[in-house]
């Protein structure tokens, strides 16, 4: 009887992800929000409107425009269109703009909580950041980084140890305190410039580590200092003016300026853990835009000084899925989601609504058992009670209850 | 007397279908009982339930002394069990299979197996699998002497044997249960040859049991009685007169009663019965006589 | 003395299959191997390194339903031959505990499992940390250790399942079962199942246990 009271739970767990996993597939559809961008022509949020099948570029008063009208309010977007169309205006904001500025000014940062709760194989490639070529060139080894560093040969699998003792010795003294936290990078030859690596160490400095005419070069950037870094997404972007994006402990958003590596302020309350977040920035304005549970809120920020000028929310809209589940199930089990990569059970609930499908089981849990004279009977209905489809299958089917 | 095996109050159905109802039995120490029935009448069903392999709708039953749902070890060693058809682990070889049941059995008798194994021609390293009916029907025989239990269980040992294979088991048994306090319990739906073999009788019928008695007391006083009655006679109904038949014009019934008691039946209903002859049974002919031919 | 016979039974059930399995494990590992180094002189280690490291690329995922079937196998092997006209009876009739002799058959199976997958996954990881760092080779063990527990997961189920007489019980196991296995087989990057670990060791742990249920309902006669 124990053993079978264990089957049951099992199979109760196993039912709770499999059934309103199906059901999620027949009744889920994606909402997403509306395109939004900052137009710094008409100094507010233009959106892309794709209610009702047809797609309308309207501004925040509602007036429609057609496409190459929208195309016109949006120039820090559309410049490539408008470019090809001799329409690019001469300047923008009072300031004198043309294709090539626009260009080297514009970036795209987009951040996801996967990004960060993802398992990484811990080794990197350093690149070489003053080769004094156009194209990046592999390395010959990769690096590892925990307790100290070591460059591994990828042809011998042999650690380089000279090379290994100069990088130590150089971060050890910019003062970096073994075992690293992390490090992070773009690992990859297909990028504009490398600006190598950014490591935390245990006591929180942040360090940066690149490799320039084949020295090691370590700083502390001091952001250790004022912040408590949790984590960092270096950026590679045409005018070199930041290093990247990253999140302290107390969600707040930063970037790391390459301007003697000033910590500046973009966003508060975003939860990397939770929250998606994406930047589009040009020379003038970044739109910001924060994906979470409860809707998406969208910023203006000056581009020169992240000053907030206009800001955006759009609460979020239940899905078909998000409305039913609570009257079908009174607990689900997944084992994955969104935010990370990990695989291990999460179970959402407990959902009350779903009571008055519950009674409606448990009653034919009853007449199902209406022969049985022992306790089954009883056990049955109250595990059917209180898990639904799942307790009801498992008692009824997959497990009879006789005494 | 030392009871072996204890049943109480046995009832089965299979599904609507009544196999039992109340059935109690038990067997002595020292005893040989055979169950006898027809196909169907719940024999094998009988060795399932005192092994505890089948759970009757209700009763119970012990054997020496244990509820059959929880024997111990100790009490499992001392039972030998021949399931139907003669099961056994038949990817084994001859060595394999004496080697692996060697190792549970304290009392084990090497020579009891390989001297039974020399009378079938087969080399010690040949797979049971490839072997006959017969030859795989003496390999159980063989492990269950070897093992020497207190307690033998067979479950339909002569089906499928020859009847060299069958008197060849009949008399090792025989030899087996007379060394020593060796009680058997076995069931056939052969009679033939189970007059040499065991000491008392349960007949099953369909539903319930017919008798338990001792074979010798079957033997001694069961019998066939033949005589005839004037065209459109029947003879009477009672109670000790078992399946009146008419075979060839003359009638035949089966008692346990003395000529002069049959007689007397018969006649009780008004007829004369002047040619009434009463004949000695073999087994075979009792159990007909007690379940009929059908 | 009796345990050793008990095993001595399931290895001679399931030898020949225990070799078989060694060998198609070894030849699986000597091609993904062969593929590894053929590719090491086509395009290169550092090409190799990058692919297994920034790609999170994992050779071995493309044999990862093996260690699932050799838990088939084995469970079949193990237990076909003791259901063919009931001869677990035979078993159940020996002279040790129900449970003794339910936890020696499974452990024997386990074992054999565990010294397949040792020697098989165990060896390839071992040479392939003569060509690759630590981290390369702790990602590979992570991706198909889940693989590998799979491989305990469908033995013990297959166990489970043959044992259980009564055939819409049978039916209903199968069910659990695949849900089970789906949940090993999860795709993923190297390392994401480091939280479901307890989780499926747990499930093992269970699964051990369930064909107690199996022979409950085979002594108590269901059919």
């Amino acid at each position: 009887m124990k053993i079978k009271i264990l089957y049951i739970g099992l199979s109760i767990f196993l039912l709770s992800w499999i059934i309103p996993s199906l059901v999620q597939l027949t009744l889920d559809s994606s909402s997403r929000y509306p395109f939004t961008y900052y137009s710094s022509v008409i100094n507010q949020f233009c959106y892309i409107d794709v209610e009702n099948d047809n797609v309308q570029g309207k501004d925040m008063s509602g007036k429609e425009y057609t496409d190459a009208e929208f195309d016109r309010v949006l120039p820090m977007f559309y410049y490539r269109q408008l470019a090809m169309e001799n329409a690019l205006p001469d300047s923008i904001q009072g300031v004198p703009v043309d294709l090539h500025s626009i260009a080297r000014n514009n970036f795209f940062f987009w951040y996801k909580p996967k990004d960060k709760n993802t398992p990484v194989i811990e080794l990197y490639p350093m690149f070489e950041s003053c080769s004094g070529k156009v194209d990046l060139e592999n390395p010959s080894d990769m690096f590892r980084l925990k307790d100290k560093i070591e460059f591994i040969d990828m042809a011998t699998n042999q650690v380089d140890e000279q090379k290994s003792a100069r990088f130590q010795q150089a971060l050890q003294r910019a003062g970096f305190t073994a075992p690293a936290q992390w490090v992070a990078g773009i690992p990859t030859s297909q990028k504009a410039y490398d600006e190598g690596y950014f490591v935390l160490d245990s006591q929180g400095r942040l360090l940066h580590v690149k490799m320039t005419n084949g020295k090691p070069f370590v700083k502390d950037t001091k952001a250790g200092e004022t912040i408590n870094v949790s984590c960092m997404f270096p950026m590679d972007i045409e005018n070199k003016s930041l290093y990247g994006f990253l999140f302290d402990t107390n969600h707040t958003l930063y970037y790391l300026s390459t301007d003697g590596y000033g910590l500046v302020k973009v966003l508060e309350n975003v939860d990397p853990d939770k929250d998606r977040v994406s930047i589009m920035a040009n020379m003038f304005f970044w739109t910001v835009v924060k994906e979470s549970a409860d809707g998406e809120y969208t910023y203006a920020l000056k581009n020169e000084n992240m000053q907030q000028v206009d800001s955006l929310f759009r609460p979020a809209r239940q899905s078909q899925w998000d409305k039913t589940l609570p009257y079908l199930f009174p607990f689900t089990v997944n084992f994955q989601d969104s935010t990370n990569s990990y695989v291990y059970p999460r179970i959402s609930g407990y959902y009350f609504p779903s009571f008055g499908i519950n009674i409606i089981l448990t009653l034919l849990t009853f007449v199902l058992y209406r022969k049985e004279k022992s306790y089954g009977k009883y056990l049955a209905s109250i595990i059917t009670l209180f898990t639904g489809f799942a307790g009801f299958i498992t008692v009824c089917i997959l497990a009879r209850l006789k005494k | 007397m030392e009871k072996v095996i204890e049943c109480r109050n046995i009832t089965h159905y299979y599904g609507e279908k009544l196999i039992y109802e109340n059935l109690n039995f038990e067997v002595e120490k020292g005893k040989v009982l055979g169950l006898l029935g027809k196909n169907g009448t719940g024999k094998t069903t009988i060795i399932n339930i005192l092994n505890g392999y089948l759970k009757p709708r209700s009763g119970e039953c012990y054997l020496l002394g244990e509820n059959m749902n929880h024997l111990t070890p100790a009490t499992k060693a001392k039972i030998g069990l021949l399931l139907e058809g003669h099961v056994q682990h038949t990817y084994f070889t001859i060595e394999q299979i004496e080697k692996y049941y060697r190792a549970f059995f304290p009392n084990w008798n090497r020579d009891a197996f390989y001297g039974l194994m020399e009378k079938l021609k087969v080399v010690p390293h040949q797979k049971i699998n490839h072997m006959s009916c017969g030859q795989r029907s003496q390999v159980a025989l063989g492990l269950l002497f070897a093992q020497d239990p207190e307690l033998l269980i067979l479950d339909d040992f002569s089906m499928g044997l020859d009847p060299g294979y069958r008197r060849l088991f009949v008399e090792y048994l025989r030899d087996f249960a007379s060394s020593g306090n060796k009680t058997i319990f076995l069931t056939s739906h052969i009679i033939q040859d189970m007059e040499l073999l065991i000491d008392d009788c349960m007949i099953l019928d369909y539903g319930r049991l017919l008798i338990h008695k001792p074979t010798r007391e079957i033997m001694e006083n069961f019998h066939r009685f033949r005589f005839s009655l004037a065209d459109g006679q029947t003879p009477v109904q009672h109670e000790s007169l078992w399946n009146a038949e008419k075979n060839n014009g003359q009638w035949e019934v089966y008692s346990f009663e003395s000529l002069e008691h049959v007689r007397q039946i018969l006649e009780s209903g008004g007829a004369s019965i002047p040619d009434l002859k009463m004949e000695s049974l073999s087994l075979e002919d009792a159990f007909i006589g007690l379940t009929g031919k059908y | 003395m009796m345990n050793k016979a008990l095993l001595f039974k399931e290895w001679i059930k399931t030898r020949w299959m225990i070799l078989l399995m060694f060998a198609v494990f070894a030849l699986a590992m000597g091609y993904i191997a062969l593929r590894i180094s053929s590719a090491a002189r086509n395009v290169g280690m550092p090409h190799l390194w990058e692919v297994f490291i920034l790609k999170n690329v994992v050779l071995l995922d493309q044999i990862k339903v093996l260690p699932l079937l050799a838990g088939i196998v084995m469970g079949i092997t193990q237990f076909i031959p003791e259901m063919t006209k009931k001869r677990f009876k035979l078993t159940l009739h020996l002279p040790l505990g129900e449970n003794r002799i339910l936890f020696l058959m499974l452990g024997f199976g386990v074992i054999c499992l565990l010294t397949l997958f040792t020697v098989s996954y165990g060896g390839f990881l071992w040479g392939l940390s003569s060509s690759f760092p630590r981290e390369v080779v702790a990602a590979w063990f992570s991706t198909v250790l889940p693989q590998i527990l799979c491989g305990f997961a469908t033995y013990l189920l297959t166990a489970w399942i043959i044992l259980e007489p009564v055939w819409a019980q049978r039916v209903y196991n199968a069910i659990i079962g695949l849900l089970l296995v789906s949940l090993f087989m999860i795709q993923g990057v190297p390392g994401s199942y480091v939280y479901m670990l307890p989780f499926l060791y747990g499930v093992l742990v269970l699964l051990a246990i369930y064909p107690k249920i199996s022979i409950k309902h085979f002594k108590e006669g269901m059919q």
